[in-house]
């Protein structure tokens, strides 16, 4: 024992054998071990990863060493967590008792009111946290300034309000908000997530902490400013010399970013070791199916490439919608035309707010447009009335992102399958019934499913609920708004794996819409990006590189990929500026990220929208910069 | 037999919907079996014996002052003559005290407490009130104007609240401007003036009032119906059903109703009941309501205000007793009810 | 923001127009003509232009209204305006008496409640609330009068005379505030919405973070907090101005709720309608300063 601490001397956060378990149902006697027997390590300087799915105790760990577990049930401690050589746990009391009993000490305020100081005197000034709804974690009362203001004073830092203004300023251009003095005035509804990040991270660097402690930093974050934001970790740790622990789901993420990594299962660390070593040359199963989720996608080519001259199934023609945001209002969707042919795979992809879901929900009929039309089999869907519509809906069927709660709580599994036929009464009882164990066995699901209801069924089995019923009325096309993306990782591979099944078996056509590229250009034939409302580039799946990528947009989110240390992706990324995504007025939308604009100042690029036109490989690019 | 019960207290909400239900039960037990039980009728005046006490001494204690026994007994001596009064205002300085002794078999020497020891022989139990009616078959009588006028109000106030809800929740717009025009009219009226207002205009009639109570309670269904709806149709499975082809009345009522608020509409349903029970006795109370022949918890303590101000509490006491009671009973139902909802929700 | 304002002042104004409306629809497209219930002479109802036609009666009613004269008593010929100054400072005093009270008593207890929601103290204080504030006010009021008759031996029944004396003042007016403040179902919603809404602030996001930053929670708790007890408070006016009715009754005060009901035992029109579209404006007024003070504190509303 001895040796091992003095191994672990010069650690900055070591955690030994802690385990963190819940009373189930408060009855005392059946644990759920949240946290079992870990130990983990972050050296001075250091990024850290953990990697798990949803569930895996990661969050739990990391919450209860802070003292910010906190919830109607007990929990039951023990194990050992230095800080720096400080001990965080034995801070809570009966602590010591336990190690000498060797027996379990129930405690049922994990951290009180004494202990509580003493880790709160630690908190906000050598352990610092961010999370990861970075907006959600800011008070909507305060302005961003009161919140420096807050953690200035919070870390001693000395001086009057202006002499920790400035101060505040400067750790926020640090932190890359260029217009930090604006900023210090506006309220955190008025900033973009993006920014709310770095706000944190400038807050958390007030008292130059020893450690940094980022719980799914960037996941609720577009691809373009997560790869920002890792690009600012990597440089906060060569300039100050700050430890980082990263809690992340995302493999790429950890990939990318971290030196070391702990994979987590079921409240365990199943491995660990150099980040390169450990996901390269892997052990245990577990980390197998998180590095190779989709790796057989990759032999499989896509089923039957659809032929150029196959038939459009559907196309929509310039389509628009406008939505009124208080006083402002804007085009979600600016003139937006695409055509799916039969059989294949369509991908929309583009940042949270490009217009993707509006498009899906407009083509749908859920929702008004502002004009344009959309055609399946040469018929205008906005146009049809009551009856036809019905008719239309049996074929056009549609997968939300959350399973849960698309599926009515309230009705059994049978219930929702069926509704979708009761509806018009043409088909009895018999039938029905039927036909549910008919789609429920072809999703994979046991009939006795139909009796169930969906609040007990995993994630992955109210997906497949959700895609039986829409399978039930026998569809042509399938459009599917983010199916997976909820969903972890091995389970999404199931589900694309049903889903291209599927279009092989009954010969599906797919509008997928995707944030995650690499997914997307798995599944999909052709692939459309989409930027703030505007369609700005189709390729065929094989043209969809960094290289081949004719718009900048394109160039730059494919760049932002987390990528294991891919340099030439860095510095594509790079050659953009650092600015927020904002909506700008006339011309091309995306000139103000655009390097290409911002070198040549083309004055077409302000005033004249650029059109989509056709480019060599079969694609479409819609920018006056690029090249055919 | 007894192990559901049982189980029903472990769940959270469980020792109030317990306990909310036997009272329920009880009242209803009470209003459903009337006065065939009762050993008087509540509209039988026994002359004999206006204006005494209950049976039980500590219960005499309990709802009378010192005051009020004086007086009391000074009434009785009035009404029975042939006492000596000399002996009365030494011996009989306190009721109660006679009460207690006359366990004792009676001495000559105390001959008014032989006469007061005569009340015990009345067998009204909880006393009779001026009239001489007896308290118990007053009580029973009045658990009458419970269920009825509070179904009334719940007619109204759900049968117009709930679909206003539904519609202001799903449809935006129109239908949402609407509700809050039509709420905010109605609520910026006090509820009991708005009653009042009805009934100086019309001739008071409890159904009358108890649909003005009802719509009074309108915005408050409406309200929290409409938020519940407006929170479901961004889940997804409403736009996940109109997306499968349903219509609109149909999920209006099968899903936003059915399956997501009738849990709701019932706990509302507990809460009114409560809330009418409440209004009734107030009304009747202000003479507003159910009028001196018949019986209501209310009117009972509107005509013992005197007898209360004179120290003579039980008229008062037992009626609000029995107000109390049957408040709390679909009250704490229904609090119970929410408080199971609430936790099944996540809240 | 001015936006905003502007709209939350045309609500205001509907409103209070559709409160007139109802009020005025109500007594007179009754069955039993006003003049015949208190047998008007022709020229009386000539007066009172009760022999124009309805829109017409209302218009010359809402102007009168707006120039303060809802009409004279046909009980005893009072101007109506007149007995409203002499009964309302009464109401007024009692109203935000009991309002101080109750929210006195209900924030401490719904912060705990929210706050700790384990805790068996708070448990116990809640279920005490709920179950007062179910009783009805006039009963509650009986049993503070059985108190005050039981240990005092008195109660005094006429409003105190000549200078302010605090013990005599408060011997008088206390006992029907309390009554007003713990039962009438106010306070029992007050407790509920206040713990209801500290816990959504306690499970807020940016309180886990603040916490995490280990700086005090006391200015975010705060100032979240402020926008909903007002809020709750000014919601509940109209509740405590209608428990005025019983309270005013039990304890024999003479304000607005007791000519209130004097007025409908008499069936006194003008006084009753009078009564009820003060109590409209009183209710919208707070209501609208409400609006307008939600879109000038919160910041997500003031754009």
């Amino acid at each position: 024992m001895k040796v091992v601490e003095e191994k672990n001397m010069h650690s900055l956060l070591d955690i030994r054998d802690l385990c963190i378990s819940f009373e189930r149902d408060g009855s005392g006697e059946k644990y759920l071990h949240a946290v079992n027997r870990i130990s983990l390590r972050v050296d001075p300087g250091e990024i850290v990863g953990i990697i798990g799915q949803s569930g895996s105790g990661k969050t739990t760990l990391i919450m209860g060493i802070l003292g910010l577990l906190r919830g109607a049930v007990p929990g039951v401690w023990r194990g050992e967590a230095f800080l720096d050589g400080k001990s965080l746990l034995p801070l809570c009391g009966e602590y010591a008792e336990e190690k000498s009993g060797g027996k379990i000490v129930k405690r049922n305020t994990p951290f009180q009111s004494a202990q509580e100081k003493l880790l709160g005197d630690l908190r906000g000034r050598d352990i610092v946290t961010i999370f990861q709804e970075p907006r959600a974690a800011l008070d909507p009362y305060f302005r961003v300034g009161e919140h420096m203001l807050e953690a200035l004073r919070r870390s001693r830092a000395p001086g009057g309000e202006t002499e920790l203004r400035t101060q505040g300023i400067e750790l926020l251009q640090d932190v890359g908000l260029v217009d930090a003095a604006r900023l210090w005035d506006l309220h955190p509804h008025q900033i973009s997530g993006g920014m709310a990040q770095r706000v944190m991270i400038a807050m958390a660097l007030c008292a130059r902490p020893k450690l940094l402690v980022a719980d799914e930093p960037s996941t609720a974050l577009d691809v373009t400013t997560q790869a920002k934001l890792l690009e600012l970790f990597r440089r906060l740790r060569d300039k100050h010399g700050l430890a980082i622990l990263l809690i992340s789901h995302d493999i790429g993420v950890i990939q990318e970013i971290s030196q070391r990594v702990y994979v987590m299962r079921h409240g365990e660390v199943v491995e660990s070791g150099e980040t390169r070593e450990v996901l390269e040359n892997f052990q245990h199963p577990y980390t197998g199916s998180l590095v190779k989720a989709f790796a057989h996608f990759e032999h499989i080519p896509a089923t039957s490439i659809a032929n150029s001259d196959a038939v459009s199934l559907l196309e929509i023609k310039s389509l628009r919608k406008r939505f009124q945001q208080g006083d402002k209002s804007f085009w979600a969707l600016d003139d937006v035309s695409l055509e799916l042919r039969e059989g294949e795979t369509y991908a929309l992809v583009g940042e949270s707010g490009s217009g993707k879901s509006t498009l899906a929900l407009s083509l749908m009929v859920l929702q008004t447009v502002n004009g344009g039309e959309v055609l399946y089999k040469g018929e205008d869907v906005l146009k049809a009335d009551k009856k036809r519509m019905r008719a239309l809906r049996r074929e056009i069927r549609m997968l939300f992102q959350h399973p849960e709660a698309v599926l009515n709580p309230g009705m059994t599994v049978g219930a929702i399958l069926s509704e979708g036929l009761e509806k018009d009464g043409e088909f009895t009882r018999n039938e029905i019934d039927q036909r549910i164990s008919e789609v429920l066995d072809q999703v994979h699901l046991d009939p006795s499913h139909a009796l169930r209801f969906p609040g007990n069924l995993s994630t992955g089995e109210k997906q497949r609920v959700t895609i039986a019923r829409a399978l039930i009325t026998r569809p042509k096309l399938l459009v599917c708004d983010e199916p997976v993306s909820s969903l972890d990782l091995a389970i999404q591979a199931q589900i694309m794996e049903l889903l291209r099944e599927f279009q092989g078996r009954l010969g599906l056509t797919y509008l997928f819409i995707s944030h995650n590229l690499q997914l997307v250009k798995l599944l999909a034939h052709r692939i459309g990006v989409m930027y703030m409302g505007r369609l700005v580039e189709e390729a065929p799946a094989g043209g969809f590189t960094t290289e081949g990528a004719r718009h900048p947009y394109t160039r730059l989110l494919l760049a932002s990929v987390p990528s294991m240390g891919d340099e030439t992706s860095r510095s594509i990324c790079a050659e953009f500026p650092d600015v927020e995504p904002v909506r700008l007025e006339g011309g091309c939308l995306f000139r103000n990220r655009c390097p290409w604009y911002l070198k040549s100042r083309n004055p077409e690029c302000e005033n004249k929208t650029p059109p989509l036109r056709n480019v060599l490989g079969g694609g479409k690019v819609a920018c006056h910069l690029a090249g055919d | 037999m007894i192990s559901p019960f049982l189980r029903i207290l472990g769940k959270p909400g469980g020792y109030r919907m317990l306990l909310g239900g036997l009272l329920v039960f009880l009242l209803a037990l009470v209003t459903i079996t009337g006065t065939y039980w009762t050993r008087f009728k509540p509209d039988e005046m026994d002359f004999e014996h206006p204006l005494v006490p209950p049976k039980s001494a500590w219960l005499t204690r309990l709802t009378t002052t010192a005051d009020g026994r004086k007086a009391l007994m000074e009434s009785h001596q009035n009404a029975a003559p042939s006492t000596s009064s000399s002996s009365v205002t030494e011996e009989g300085d306190d009721l109660l005290g006679a009460l207690k002794e006359e366990e004792h078999p009676p001495t000559e020497a105390s001959t008014a407490k032989v006469e007061f020891s005569a009340l015990r022989d009345h067998g009204h139990v909880l006393g009779t009130d001026k009239n001489g009616r007896d308290m118990i078959a007053l009580l029973v009588a009045g658990a009458r104007s419970c269920f009825l006028p509070g179904l009334v109000a719940c007619a109204v106030a759900l049968g117009i609240g709930v679909p206003l809800g539904l519609f202001a929740g799903f449809y935006e717009g129109r239908w949402r401007m609407f509700a809050r025009i039509f709420n905010g009219t109605l609520l910026s009226m006090p509820r009991m003036v708005l009653i009042l207002v009805v009934i100086c205009v019309l001739e008071p009639n409890v159904y009358i009032t108890m649909a003005v109570l009802g719509a009074t309670l309108i915005p408050r269904v409406s309200e929290l119906i409409a938020t519940r709806v407006r929170i479901l149709s961004g889940m997804g499975f409403i736009l996940a059903a109109k997306e499968g082809g349903l219509g609109d009345f149909r999920i209006l009522t099968r899903h936003l109703f059915w399956y997501q608020n009738r849990a709701v509409f019932f706990i509302q349903f507990s809460l009114i009941m409560a809330e009418s029970i409440l209004t009734e006795t107030t009304l009747s109370y202000l003479q507003f309501g159910t009028k001196p022949p018949d019986v209501s918890w209310g009117n009972i303590i509107e005509g013992s205000r005197l007898t209360f101000f004179s120290g003579q509490y039980w008229i008062t006491f037992f009626p609000a007793v029995a107000i109390i009671m049957a408040i709390l009973g679909f009250f704490y139902l229904g609090d119970g009810l929410n408080a199971r909802l609430a936790y099944r929700e996540g809240r | 923001m001015l936006r905003n304002a502007l709209r939350s002042l045309v609500f205001f104004l509907g409103c209070l127009l559709l409160v007139s409306a109802a009020i005025f629809c109500l007594v007179h497209l009754t069955p039993g003509n006003i003049a015949e219930i208190h047998n008007l002479s022709p020229q009386t109802a000539h007066v009172l232009h009760l022999d124009r036609s309805l829109p017409v009666q209302y218009l010359l009613w809402l102007g009168n209204c707006l120039r303060l004269d809802f009409g004279i008593s046909t009980v005893d010929g009072t101007p109506v305006f007149a007995l409203l100054r002499d009964y309302a400072p009464t109401t007024l005093f009692l109203t935000f008496g009991s309002l101080f009270f109750s929210l006195l008593i209900a924030i401490p207890i719904g912060m705990y409640r929210g706050l700790k929601p384990l805790a068996r103290l708070g448990k116990a204080l809640s279920v005490v609330v709920y179950t007062l504030s179910s009783i009805p006010a006039f009963v509650l009021g009986y049993v503070v009068l059985a108190v005050a008759f039981g240990v005092f031996h008195s109660y005094i029944t006429t409003p105190p005379e000549g200078p302010f004396h605090f013990w005599k003042w408060t011997a008088y007016y206390l006992p029907p505030i309390l009554v007003l403040a713990l039962g009438n179902g106010s306070l029992g919603e007050f407790v509920r919405f206040i713990s209801l809404e500290a816990q959504n602030v306690d499970a807020a996001m940016f309180i886990k973070a603040a916490r995490a930053r280990g700086v005090s929670l006391w200015p975010h708790f705060l100032r979240s907090l402020i926008l909903p007890v007002f809020n709750i408070a000014v919601t509940n006016i109209a509740v405590l101005l209608g428990g005025l009715v019983v309270v005013e009754r039990v304890f024999n005060f003479h304000g607005l709720g007791w000519l209130s009901w004097e007025a409908t035992l008499k069936r006194d029109f003008p006084v009753i309608m009078g009564i009820t579209l003060l109590m409209a404006v009183v209710v919208r007024v707070l209501m609208l300063l409400n609006e307008l003070l939600s879109t000038w504190i919160d910041p997500r509303l003031r754009q």
